[in-house]
């Protein structure tokens, strides 16, 4: 349990920054840039007919960070499993 | 790749909703079968899951000077196939878009189809298509992978294209639509094969037993590999 708890935290940990730190980064997402595309082809015509109900802004960042986190949790405490359980049938 | 909220037009938003929840359905019955049949093989979907949690999750600067996510579905394509992929993609857009802002609601189902559905059913075709050439079983994930990504966000600049026609037509719409996001994504693509192959690698180490009863790989793919190990 100990090392699962180890791979766990160090996964989590490791994904949360890398999001964090990717999130933080100035450059602009595809995302926004695929917005700019359909107001020039539209010539600015087209509008949301719906929008987010809240904007995280700054949080966003952490928001990532915590999607990261959790998925590197759960990835690095079953590889820790399948490290000490392997039945694999190759030699190693 | 994440389509914002309200930004797919009357009929187009409900037009991906009706391709996309019948795949749905179809991978929950599969998974569904997996918990009941398969127990052993439910570590291997966590694994899968959390792999997509954590690549989509990533925002990464590209040559372009824009950044863009992985998509992580091709390890969930290979080991499970597009269906019970599009099921997880589905919680991971939900997740995103109800807490981050990203993507949005009356967009999932477009967004659904590209990262759940599109990408994964090629890349799942890619892997099989390389196994049955017998090319090198680790080319083979790395193509799946690269493929599985790259196609999500090719279908989504079709999305958008059908929805948003140029004046001179779909084409040129596709065109400037896949300009913001392939250029962007192929060096992305590329790096999130290097990252599966990696992951698949541990994993057949792990547990080649299981990926075999999986008929993920077959005696002749894993007999050679013995000789390199």
């Amino acid at each position: 349990m100990k090392d699962e708890s180890v791979y766990a935290a160090t996964l989590g940990l490791f994904f949360a920054l890398l999001a964090l730190a990717g999130s933080n980064h100035a450059s602009t997402g595809t995302d926004d840039l695929a917005k700019d595309a359909i107001m020039d082809i539209t010539r600015g015509s087209y509008h949301p007919w719906l929008s987010t109900p809240w904007q995280p802004g700054e949080d966003q960042g952490l928001l990532f960070g915590v999607q990261a986190g959790l998925g590197g949790s759960v990835l690095g405490y079953f590889l820790c499993r399948y490290r000490k359980g392997g039945q694999s049938h190759l030699k190693r | 790749m994440h389509i914002m909220e309200g930004f797919l037009p009357h009929p187009w938003w409900e037009i991906w909703f009706v391709l996309s929840l019948p795949v749905v359905a179809y991978g929950i019955k599969i998974a569904e079968n997996l918990a009941k049949d398969r127990r052993d093989a439910l570590p291997l979907l966590a694994v899968a899951g959390a792999f997509i949690f954590v690549l989509s999750s990533l925002k990464l600067p590209s040559m372009t000077g824009s950044s863009s996510h992985p998509t992580g579905t091709g390890l969930g394509a290979i080991f499970f196939g597009p269906a019970v992929t599009a099921v997880v993609s589905t919680v991971v857009l939900i997740y995103q878009a109800l807490f981050l802002a990203h993507g949005g609601i009356t967009t999932l189902g477009a967004n659904i189809f590209s990262m759940g559905i599109a990408g994964p059913a090629l890349g799942y075709v890619a892997y099989k298509g390389a196994t049955k050439l017998r090319l090198n079983l680790y080319a083979a994930v790395f193509l799946s992978a690269f493929t599985s990504d790259l196609t999500t966000y090719l279908t989504t600049a079709l999305q958008l294209a059908m929805a948003f026609p140029a004046a001179t037509g779909v084409w040129t719409s596709f065109q400037a639509f896949a300009t913001v996001f392939a250029i962007t994504q192929i060096p992305l693509a590329a790096m999130e094969g290097v990252v599966t192959t990696f992951i698949f690698r541990y994993l057949l180490r792990a547990r080649s037993d299981l990926l075999a009863r999986l008929k993920v790989i077959s005696e002749s793919s894993v007999k050679p590999m013995e000789v390199w190990n």
